[in-house]
């Protein structure tokens, strides 16, 4: 039998067991099997058993392999669903961490899986974020405490990242191993893999005894450094990729901001509820009284107006405080439309009106930075327009003005927008740049030259200034 | 703690430091000088000769004194710079026993790591004369175009000569290094390097105390042993043709004169702007008569004998930025020749910088070696070095042609693997041949190693798949395993490209070297006193020819003649039974003579 045939494993939710009726004194093993036997506990599965040991999976499965042809240990199926253990595409279906109850969120269109499947473990994007944050930055995975007792001069947060990244090789974003942000351009990238180096480069350890640490540190550099390669010599695949990740975090969000819009929603149902309620009682109320008071109706008339427009504005906020700003303008402008005099109601709707349009500014600049991401330029150049159209900011009209001077589409055009930018944000050296370069496209020599030289006040050193006004001259 | 030396393995001169107390310090040996020539000699005798010593005597032992060693090593037998050394060099290659090429010293052949381990050991001895403790542990510098062979050859010459070699790394990253690139900078740096025999240029990223190599290029065949070299022929060779019909380099001993004439003056023109050459009784000319060697050279004439060889850099240079297609902020000097003023003149014209250099550019890539094996122990330390693969590593397959499994300048360490299949039916083992290289035909490649994989299931040529792994650890050593993906069989190899040596052989040498390591220093006396009685007695003989003329009328001249030819004698014998006691007390004898014969030549002459 070969080493990969691992049918007599079963799948990975299978729990193995302790066979006592072999003596394991009596049989042959090495030291690595017989610390895979300590580590069976009888209620983990063959996935969990994988990261327990920190031997890594492969390891694992050959000594697990040998003690079950050893009658040292037997495997107890589990119910339910089953995934045989192919270990040839264990890229695909090893799943060492049971999944949290959450869907796949697979953002690669199919053609660019395919392609990009071209890259194995690299090009693959996982159908979820791992990373959390505070408590859960290791995505809930329970760690081996045996484990993170080894090698005590590392820090344990430290041993944790290791065991970390080391469990997910292959099941995590290159982004997320190397701990970037999708949007990061190049120069950071090449920052944060720098600091990924400062901390995982076996020279960090240099012929210092961190036992199972060793082979992890150098695995997860290995990975994480092919990973930093490819992005940074592969334009297209980093393309791609972002596209992929990008698509599938939007997917994500926006998953996760719907579970929260229907929260908001019963939340708001029960709201009108319990003003419906509340406007009931007072009509019938008011018609119990209408004939004895008939006199005073125009008071009452006043009166009215001014609780409806409560009741309006009360609502309102609720919209408010739920973020849900066009349900909350409606419900305000009611309520100033009531009582006209009323202050209180008047800045609540300006702000309302406000907060809508930026909200809709971003929902159309996110629908335009998906376009972008999956590399239809001209539709999300439109999409950007309308947001910045509603919501000129300085950092919108500086990335249009830059996808303007990209693909070469209106100079003036571009020339405007990268203005209104610098005119926003006067210290802020990257629409400086983009305005100096639209400039330098135009042949506007002059004012490139000026514009270069602003920078260049700003950061004397700044290479880029440096060398194009180098060139101008 | 542990002390761990930075030694600058050079081509002509070796160089080594120490970080003390946080501050690195290049380390002076007992002559007084910080850098010791690459030099390895025999001596008539047998003795082992090494550095200044060695250099001294090349004059009158050429064809048993080795430099630019390093040129040679981890190459193979028929490989293009092995042929062209084979042509130029004074000294014997043969061809060893693995494909290696070994250099031939009187009665012994010694393999170029060993020659290499002799000067390390003398690097060894200065730092631990230094100390006064024992050193064990040392980071040595290779070029960064050095390839797997070249860097494993240089490791097992560190292991001959005692050493345990935490590290090899990069000439330009150490020089970086030594100049303070440290946490808070991020810049794009050219290293331009230019030493006695070659010439290297490096293009360097660095940023938050991490150092990449971008690009390098340059000319193993370039560097001040030519600038010495248009002095030479250009210029002295060349005159004195003119003026007395002799060729001066059919003499070797005179060739040997000019060389070394000639890089004095070299190195006098970067600070002053004329030097005398001076070179009595160069050559004779059959008869009793001598000619003497006497001129004058300017920093502009020799400017212009040499300009063209330092716009060969330059152009080097550019293609090297253009490669690495990044903006330059940094240019550094690196090697001695960088002292030059024509050098950085046409560096900065060339990059349009002015460029960095230290007080003593030979220097800066020792204590680079020394501050990085400093911060290999240090925790938290603010250097860290990200070492790439210097060439594209694979295995040859069907056709000649190599399949790359790990690229050029993939940062180490690493691992990476690809799947192979077999060309034949019924095909049951595979052979792995393990190729470095940048070229596609295995031919042009160097060849690391080779292994077999059997017991393969005989099938249809493509069916059985072999799984081939290479992976570099960050000492940089490679090994190389296949597997059968089919019945998970599997082989492997660690490629220790040492040059040819098998690790038994290695084993013998530095048991040898502990045993040369005690005779060493009373031999380095007995060379320097015979080295001083040989330069006497060629004074004597030079002088003999007129005192004897001028003596000879008198008893008491004759009786002085015939003592004076007793002390020449007795010196003889002395020398070539290398009697130190006898060395000794004829040297006072040879002094006395000499001031005699200088005595009657200035009164009666
Ligand atoms: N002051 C100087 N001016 C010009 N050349 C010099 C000077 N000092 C040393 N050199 C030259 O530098 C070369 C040696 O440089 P070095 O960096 O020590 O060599 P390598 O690194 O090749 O071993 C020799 O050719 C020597 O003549
Ligand atoms: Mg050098």
């Amino acid at each position: 039998m070969s080493e990969l045939d691992y049918s007599v494993l079963g799948a990975w939710e299978d729990h193995p067991k302790r066979n006592f009726e072999t003596d394991a004194t009596a049989v042959d093993i090495d030291t690595r099997a017989a610390f895979v036997l300590t580590r069976i506990d009888g209620n983990s599965s063959v996935a969990d058993l994988c990261i327990v040991t920190g031997l890594g999976e492969r390891d694992t499965l050959v000594h697990l392999k040998r003690l079950v042809e050893l009658k040292l240990v037997f495997l107890e199926e589990s119910q339910g669903k089953r995934r045989p253990i192919n270990v040839r595409e264990r890229h695909k279906s090893a799943a060492p961490i049971p999944e949290i109850d959450a869907p796949d969120y697979n953002g690669s269109s199919e053609t660019d899986a395919a392609w990009l499947a071209q890259f194995e473990g690299l090009g693959s994007v996982p159908g979820r974020r791992r990373r959390g944050s505070g408590k859960n930055r290791f995505g809930g995975l329970k760690f081996d405490q045996d484990l993170l007792r080894e090698a005590d001069f590392l820090t344990v947060e430290f041993k944790k990242e290791v065991i970390f990244l080391h469990a997910y090789i292959g099941q995590i974003d290159n982004f997320e191993f190397l701990n970037i942000e999708p949007t990061d351009d190049r120069k950071r990238i090449r920052k944060a893999y720098f600091e990924f180096s400062r901390r995982f480069h076996p020279d960090t350890v240099f012929r210092r005894d961190v036992g199972p640490y060793e082979d992890k540190i150098s695995a997860v550099f290995k990975h994480g450094t092919d990973a930093y390669e490819l992005m940074n010599s592969n334009a297209a695949f980093r393309e791609r990729y972002l596209a992929a990740v990008q698509v599938r975090n939007h997917l994500m969000d926006e998953d996760v901001a719907n579970r929260r819009v229907t929260q908001q929603k019963s939340r708001l149902g029960r709201l009108r509820k319990q003003s419906t309620a509340r406007k009931d009682a007072l009509r019938a109320r008011l018609q119990k009284n209408t004939a004895v008071r008939s006199s005073a109706s125009r008071d009452k008339q006043v009166g009215s107006r001014l609780d409806k427009a409560k009741q309006f504005y009360d609502e309102g906020m609720a919209y408010f405080e739920n973020e849900s700003y066009t349900s909350a303008t409606n419900s305000l402008r009611l309520a100033a439309s009531y009582d006209p005099k009323n202050g209180e109601y008047g800045a609540a709707l300006a702000l309302s009106e406000e907060r809508m349009k930026a909200s809709k500014a971003e929902a159309q600049w996110k629908r335009g930075y998906i376009q972008e991401s999956l590399g239809h330029i001209s539709e999300a150049l439109q999409a950007y327009l309308e947001a910045a159209d509603v919501l000129p900011k300085p950092d919108y009209c500086s990335h249009i003005a830059h996808l303007l001077l990209k693909y070469d589409q209106d100079l003036h055009k571009a020339e405007e927008l990268a203005l209104k930018a610098v005119k926003g944000d006067p210290r802020n050296i990257e629409f400086k740049l983009i305005l100096g370069r639209i400039y330098q496209q135009a042949k506007l020599t002059k004012k490139a030259v000026s514009v270069f030289e602003q920078v260049l006040e700003l950061d004397s050193r700044h290479a880029e200034a440096k060398q194009a006004l180098r060139k101008l001259k | 703690m542990e002390r761990i030396i930075g030694i600058d393995l050079g081509t002509t001169n070796s160089c080594v430091a120490l970080v003390e107390g946080g501050v690195p310090v290049v380390l002076t040996n007992q002559g007084g000088y910080k850098t010791t020539p690459s030099v390895v000699a025999v001596s008539d005798s047998g003795k082992r000769l090494v550095g200044h010593i060695a250099k001294r005597q090349s004059v009158t032992n050429a064809a048993n004194t080795v430099y630019a060693a390093k040129r040679l090593i981890g190459r193979r037998w028929g490989s293009p710079p092995v042929r062209t050394m084979i042509e130029t060099m004074p000294y014997t290659i043969v061809e060893g026993p693995n494909n290696d090429p070994r250099i031939q010293l009187r009665d012994r052949v010694y393999s170029i790591p060993e020659l290499s381990s002799i000067i390390l050991q003398e690097m060894r001895l200065v730092a631990e004369e230094y100390t006064g403790d024992s050193i064990q542990q040392a980071v040595i510098t290779v070029p960064a175009y050095f390839n797997d062979s070249q860097r494993q050859a240089t490791k097992a010459a560190g292991e001959i000569a005692g050493l345990d070699v935490l590290r090899i790394i990069n000439e330009p990253t150490a020089a970086a290094l030594a100049y303070g690139y440290g946490r808070e900078v991020e810049k794009t740096v050219a290293v331009y390097d230019l030493g006695g025999g070659t010439f290297d240029i490096s293009i360097l990223s660095i940023s938050d105390g991490v150092f990449e190599v971008l690009a390098t290029a340059g000319d193993t065949f370039l560097g001040g042993e030519d600038f010495d070299g248009r002095i030479i022929m250009d210029w002295l060779v060349l005159d004195f043709a003119r003026e007395h019909q002799i060729d001066l380099r059919r003499d070797r001993m005179a060739l040997q004169r000019l060389r070394d004439a000639a890089e004095k003056a070299k190195c006098e023109l970067s600070s002053s702007n004329e030097t005398e050459i001076n070179l009595p009784f160069i050559i004779s000319t059959g008869g009793s008569e001598a000619l003497h060697l006497q001129k004058t050279l300017s920093r502009q004439k020799l400017e212009e004998l040499t300009v063209d060889l330092v716009e060969r850099t330059t152009k080097i240079c550019r293609q090297a930025v253009e490669e690495a297609g990044e903006t330059i902020d940094e240019v550094l000097l690196v090697g001695g020749m960088t002292r030059m003023p024509l050098v950085q003149q046409k560096v900065r014209e060339c990059f349009g910088l002015e460029p960095l250099r230290g007080v003593h550019p030979e220097e800066v890539v020792a204590l680079g070696a020394a501050i990085q094996g400093a911060a290999l122990f240090n925790e938290g330390s603010s250097a860290l070095l990200l070492d790439v693969t210097p060439h594209s590593l694979g295995i040859m397959v069907h056709g000649g042609i190599v399949s790359v499994v790990i690229p050029q300048n993939t940062t180490v360490p690493t691992s990476k693997s690809h799947i192979f299949t077999t060309v034949k039916d019924n095909q049951t083992s595979v052979k792995i041949l393990v190729m470095q290289g940048d070229s596609d035909l295995a031919a042009e490649n160097e060849m690391m190693g080779e292994f077999i994989l059997t017991g393969l299931r005989a099938a249809n040529a493509g069916e059985v798949e072999i799984e081939v792994t290479f992976d570099i650890n960050a000492d940089g050593i490679v090994a190389v395993s296949a597997k059968d993906l089919e019945t998970g069989q599997e082989q492997a190899i660690t490629v220790t490209a040492s040059a040819g040596l098998t690790p038994e052989e290695i084993e013998s040498m530095i048991r040898e070297n502990q045993d040369h390591l005690v005779s060493r220093r009373s031999d380095e006396a007995v060379e320097n006193l015979k080295l001083q009685a040989q330069r006497t007695l060629m004074e004597l003989e030079r002088l003999f020819p007129q005192v004897r003329s001028l003596l000879d009328e008198s008893e008491f001249g004759q009786d002085a003649i015939r003592k004076a030819n007793g002390v020449i004698d007795r010196a003889k014998l002395a020398i070539a039974a290398e009697n130190v006691d006898e060395l000794k007390s004829v040297h006072e004898a040879l002094n006395r003579t000499h001031n005699m014969f200088k005595g009657v030549v200035q009164k009666i002459g």
